[in-house]
């Protein structure tokens, strides 16, 4: 990418950040204004909710829509920090969501911790606790001989330290790093860091050699100087005796320097008499003499200097070796390498030839004693539980054990056969609690039962309690659902049954009502469906015709409700109309049949049962039918005068005829009150 | 069969008593006979002339002698091809559908060769001061105009 273009990026970027908290700037701002103009006069805060209820009335006195009435909790207003807790605290999260999604993450880790306590997991709940206790179980166990032959090279260091054989001890720690599977080379690094405190020693003895040839130089120094003393000295009176007889009236005495020689040049140097001194005549072999004494001396002092630095150096190596081992005793003590941590503070004492340990020290020391023989009694009472099946408390104990201290030689010694019984045990409790978190409570039942037989002090109550009330749970959650179905609350009862199954997913009842509620409402919803499809063909008498299927399909739902029971009523009329129609042809009015199925078939235009009783009656009444026909014809065209005429022809062939006689009417006053106009 | 003809053979030999005499009546009495019969003629000729005459200036005087009857037929299939031409007809009322100052009366009327009623406007200055009554006839010159409604131009009870 080219440097300009870069740069251009740059620029941007750093705009884009300026803008940023430009915009973050005002805001805080205006929040800072709108905070202060809530501030009331006295100063004192007011509750959000007050000032959110009195903002409107004060403001502009226009009362927001907002703004509750008769002390009803108030909106809360959008865009405001209250709108998020609102949702998060009063609103399920929406599925997928990162809401949703840490309420997932903590139901799983409480239903992970519900069935850890149900099962009294106790520390082996915690997963960095149970994997290498875990591996430890499956591991083959080191063998007895070469435990003993362990302890035996510890206890000969431990004697060898006593006897003041230091080196031979030090020795020794390479022989014990050989048992890799016990010592892991912890003695080993144990030795190196012995020998880097030797390595510190020599150091110190270099600097105390040093100091030595410092000193010597320092008495040659002092030696040189004394001897140029004394030449200076001679060469002063030899020229002090030439100056007198050259010169007996020189009045100059010359003035000893009271450091044999070496030149005062202090301003406060003064003659006897306490006047200043005057300027010394001397040659410029006098001089030469003086510079070399002068610096003679300070070499004296300067390697004076340098054997005090060279203490300093020593001392403080010694002190940073003394700090480093027992900050390496500390790391042993805290990885549970006891017996190490015991080892390395006699050689602290010997190495740095003190006759105690600093506290620290001590207190790792007795720790350790004090951990290595609980490890042993945790180790033989696991020995015990077993023996007795009772493998819940020997795998406490063993856990404890390995804890505390895993390369303790009675954990490593504990035989493969006995850790396995432990094993098994926790694999059946792994199983159970996959079981009570899955909530696959079928196998579970058993698995107790048989864990209870082969670990006599494994106690499930708690496991069946819980069981039992999820399953519970799962019941009533089912029996809301039902009652929330037949209701009509659909909402609640998905969220009945949906909770019935996060509860308890295998519930047998769950799946018979789900597949029951589920078929019920796939009928109910292709009812609907149906029905929607015949409101808008307009085809009510299939509507009448499956009325009992319908009906409940769409209880509750009052618009569909009031179209079918107008559906309903067509039919009802037409059926009416029917039936009177039938009963007027059988007496020979076949015009009056016509006219009342014309009615009736005006709310009912397509249904085929009106329609062909319609034209079977046409057929017999065809004049009649011919006069109404063409008078609506006509009366469309807005040929009035003609419409009327054929009205009346309709008339005459039925004078009893409501639509024609209404069509006389209706006409009669169009064109009265229209050629009047 | 046989029966009959044997009273049919037994009147053939029955002859009337009065059949060979004679008249005594005279002959003056036949010509007051032949006079009547004159004047007789001249009557029914006076009165077959004033007839003629009386029909005759009464034809002379109809001002509808030259217009078609109203086709009612004609007029219900489709009043079309008879708007704005002018018809006679001698309608029997039917029934009254109304009235209103000003516009006139709607009326049905049937025609009598017809017995489909057709509706008729009598404007309100024909109609005026006649009173229709069911069975009563009247001669109308009638119009179909703008709707197929038919207005009555003259109405004069028959």
């Amino acid at each position: 990418m080219p440097v300009r273009a870069r740069k251009i990026e740059w620029c941007i970027l750093v705009a884009v950040l300026a803008a940023f908290w430009v915009s973050v700037g005002l805001a805080q701002d205006q929040a800072n204004a709108a905070a202060d103009d809530q501030l009331p006069a006295d100063g004192t805060l007011k509750p959000a909710v007050e000032v959110a209820q009195q903002t409107p009335a004060q403001g502009t006195g226009q009362v927001s829509p907002q703004a509750p009435a008769n002390g009803q909790a108030p909106t809360i207003p959008a865009g405001t920090a209250g709108t998020s807790l609102d949702y998060l605290y009063n609103k399920k999260p929406a599925e997928g969501s990162a809401a949703a999604q840490m309420a997932d993450a903590n139901a799983v880790v409480a239903s992970r911790a519900q069935a850890a306590d149900a099962l009294n997991f106790g520390k082996l709940a915690d997963p960095q606790a149970r994997h290498p206790f875990d591996k430890y179980l499956s591991t083959s166990e080191v063998p007895v001989t070469t435990l003993t032959a362990y302890n035996a090279e510890m206890k000969q260091v431990s004697a060898l330290l006593t006897a003041d054989r230091t080196f031979a001890a030090w020795k020794e720690l390479f022989t014990l790093a050989q048992y890799e599977s016990i010592d892991a080379g912890v003695s080993r690094e144990l030795a190196n860091r012995i020998e880097s405190i030797w390595n510190i020693g020599r150091a110190s003895d270099d600097l105390g050699r040093s100091n030595e040839q410092l000193k010597e130089d320092i008495n040659v120094s002092d030696r040189n100087a004394d001897l140029m003393s004394e030449n200076i000295r001679e060469q002063d009176i030899i020229l002090q005796r030439q100056a007198n007889a050259g010169n007996r009236q020189g009045t100059a005495t010359a003035r000893v320097t009271p450091a044999a020689g070496i030149p005062d040049t202090s301003p406060g140097a003064t003659t006897a008499g306490g006047r200043p001194a005057a300027p010394t005549n001397v040659s410029v072999a006098g001089l030469e003499g003086r510079l070399q004494l002068t610096q003679e001396y300070l070499d004296s002092l300067e390697d004076r200097a340098r054997i005090k630095l060279n203490d300093l150096k020593a001392e403080k190596l010694f002190e940073d070796a003394k700090r480093d081992f027992a900050s390496y005793i500390q790391t042993l003590s805290s990885t549970g390498r006891y017996q190490q941590v015991v080892l390395a503070a006699d050689f602290y004492r010997k190495i740095f030839n003190e006759d105690d340990y600093p506290v620290e020290i001590a207190n790792q020391v007795n720790t350790s004693l004090e951990t290595a023989r609980s490890v042993r009694n945790a180790v033989d009472v696991f020995r015990y539980d077993v023996s007795r099946n009772q493998i819940a408390d020997a795998t406490t104990r063993l856990q404890e054990a390995f804890s505390a201290s895993p390369l303790d030689p009675a954990v490593l010694g504990l035989e493969r056969s006995l850790k396995g019984k432990s094993a098994d045990f926790l694999a059946r409790l792994d199983k159970m609690q996959n079981l009570i978190e899955a909530r696959d409570f079928g196998p579970l039942e058993s698995i107790i039962q048989d864990t209870e037989q082969t670990a006599v002090d494994f106690d499930g109550t708690k496991a069946f309690a819980l069981m039992n009330a999820v399953k519970l749970e799962s019941k009533l959650h089912l029996g809301k659902a039902k009652l929330a179905a037949q209701s009509g609350n659909l909402q609640m009862a998905m969220d009945e049954f949906e909770s019935a199954a996060k509860a308890w997913p295998d519930n047998p009842a769950l799946q018979d009502s789900s597949t029951a509620f589920f078929d019920t409402e796939d009928t109910r919803n292709q009812s609907v469906t149906e029905f929607d499809r015949l409101i808008g063909e307009k085809n009510y008498r299939a509507i009448f015709d499956r009325q009992l299927a319908f009906a409940p399909a769409i209880h509750g739902d009052s618009k569909r409700e009031g179209q079918l029971a107008d559906a309903l009523e067509k039919i009802k009329n037409a059926e009416v109309a029917t039936e009177k129609a039938n009963v007027m042809r059988n007496a020979g009015d076949v015009c009056g049949a016509w006219e009342t199925v014309e009615i009736a078939a005006k709310d009912l235009p397509d249904d085929n049962k009106l329609n062909d009783l319609r034209a079977e009656l046409a057929g017999k009444a065809a004049q009649f039918v011919e006069a109404v026909n063409n008078a609506r014809d006509a009366e469309t065209r807005a040929d009035f005068g003609f419409s009327l005429t054929w009205y009346a022809v309709a008339q005459h062939y039925y004078p009893a005829s409501t639509i024609a006689n209404d069509g006389i009417t209706r006409l009669s006053r169009s064109i009265l009150s229209a050629t009047g106009g | 069969m046989k029966r009959t003809g044997e009273v049919e053979s037994r009147f053939e030999h029955v002859a009337s008593p009065f059949a060979q005499a004679e008249a005594t009546v005279p002959s003056g009495h036949s010509v007051r006979s032949r006079m009547g019969w004159i004047i007789a003629a001249i009557l029914v000729l006076v009165i077959a002339g004033v007839a003629g005459a009386w029909f005759t200036m009464r034809y002379l005087n109809d001002p509808l002698r030259t217009l078609d009857p109203f086709p009612v037929a004609k007029y219900l299939d489709s009043y079309k091809g008879l708007a704005g031409s002018r018809f006679k007809g001698t309608f029997s009322v039917e029934a009254d559908l109304g009235w209103k100052d000003g516009t006139g009366r709607l009326m049905l009327f049937t025609a009598p060769d017809d017995d489909r009623p057709v509706a008729v406007m009598i404007p309100a200055g024909v109609a005026n001061g006649t009173f229709f009554e069911k069975g009563q006839t009247y001669l109308m010159a009638l119009e179909v105009k703008e709707g197929g409604l038919i207005y009555a131009s003259t109405c004069k009870k028959n």
